[in-house]
């Protein structure tokens, strides 16, 4: 039994508990920033990637510690500002608008099960799609697309939580290397999708910590955040 | 004169008309994340402009690139400043890499905020 489906409604233990994943996804990305930025060569080959979700995902995790002591109302709409005026490129911009759909479809308390993961990154989905005229192939938007399908076609199972993402994890790695095929532009260069990798890196790691396994730490900016 | 020269060889002049440069600018804005429409051609009339095409504007440069202007309307619910940047950096890669010529600037005017649909 993970946390998430054994923690009670307790605001303070559940957000120490997003914190706690925000933080594992957070480090998981420090540690592979290099490697994502050396992906990105669309939409602009400016290697970014991977510093744009750091820095978004950085701040992500320090409005959780700002606001760690106020109550849920003003959790929620510090989360929503820092999500909105924190994002750094397009590939934090379409992530915060993932972590943003599913905050607002997570449950209020208790147990995320499946039908609850399945809302929740449909959710995400639409909130991503929502923002642009054309959806481009072969990127994060087709990544957060293949998820929610595969979180919808399990959402009846009777499966523990790890067991659920752990699934979401396998879609992923399938998905992001076909990313290669649905964009010229990375099948040229020989490279998947720098934003969906990047977001693939976030949800290995919060389901590597909703499994209990322990977090790595050796990023120098973290030092601040677990003092 | 509704053209750019691109190249001018012993042989003759080759030119790019101002209208393909506003399509190929186009075509980069609407897969441009946070862009859910091009704005109105009208708002952003200037006397000297070659060509107006649905929101994008191409003015010859002095230093003999070309200067962009990009009408958009942008998504309900996102950070405008950073919107603006990447459609900016997208752009003028695309265009760049389309034609060869030199996007000297890029202005990006929001002309709505809205939800798509």
């Amino acid at each position: 039994m993970s946390d998430l489906e054994t923690e009670s409604g307790v605001v303070g233990s559940e957000l120490a508990l997003v914190r706690r994943l925000a933080l594992a996804a957070l480090e998981a990305l420090e540690r592979e920033r290099q490697r994502i930025d050396g992906l990105n060569v669309y939409p602009v080959p400016d290697g970014d990637t991977g510093m744009n979700l750091v820095l978004t995902v950085r701040a992500l995790v320090e409005e959780l510690d700002a606001t760690a002591s106020s109550g849920p109302a003003a959790f929620r709409r510090d989360f929503a500002r820092a999500l909105l005026m924190r994002a750094r490129g397009t590939s934090g911009v379409i992530l915060s608008q993932i972590v943003r759909g599913a905050v607002e479809a997570a449950p209020v308390s208790g147990p995320i099960a499946g039908r609850a993961l399945a809302t929740m990154l449909e959710r995400s989905r639409d909130a991503a799609y929502s923002a642009v005229a054309k959806p481009a192939e072969g990127t994060i938007l087709t990544l957060i697309r293949e998820l929610a399908d595969e979180a919808h076609r399990r959402r009846r199972k009777a499966l523990p939580l790890e067991q659920r993402l752990d699934a979401l994890v396998e879609r992923g790695e399938a998905a992001l290397a076909r990313t290669r095929e649905r964009n010229p532009a990375l099948g040229e260069a020989g490279v998947v999708d720098a934003g969906a990798a990047g977001l693939l890196v976030c949800l290995r790691a919060i389901a590597r910590a909703v499994a209990g396994e322990p977090v790595v730490s050796q990023a120098p900016a973290l030092r601040l955040v677990f003092s | 004169m509704e053209a750019v020269q691109l190249q001018e060889t012993a042989l003759g002049q080759l030119f790019i008309s101002s209208r393909a440069i506003a399509q190929v600018a186009e075509r980069s804005l609407d897969e441009c994340y946070g862009v859910v429409g091009l704005g109105r051609g009208a708002r952003i009339r200037r006397a000297f402009a070659l060509r107006r095409r649905h929101g994008v504007e191409v003015i010859p440069s002095e230093q003999g690139g070309i200067e962009l202007t990009l009408a958009v309307v942008i998504a309900y619910g996102l950070n405008l400043a950073e919107v603006a940047a990447t459609v900016r950096s997208r752009v003028s890669y695309e265009v760049e890499r389309v034609t060869g010529l030199e996007v000297a600037r890029v202005e990006v005017r929001i002309d709505d905020v809205r939800s798509r649909d």
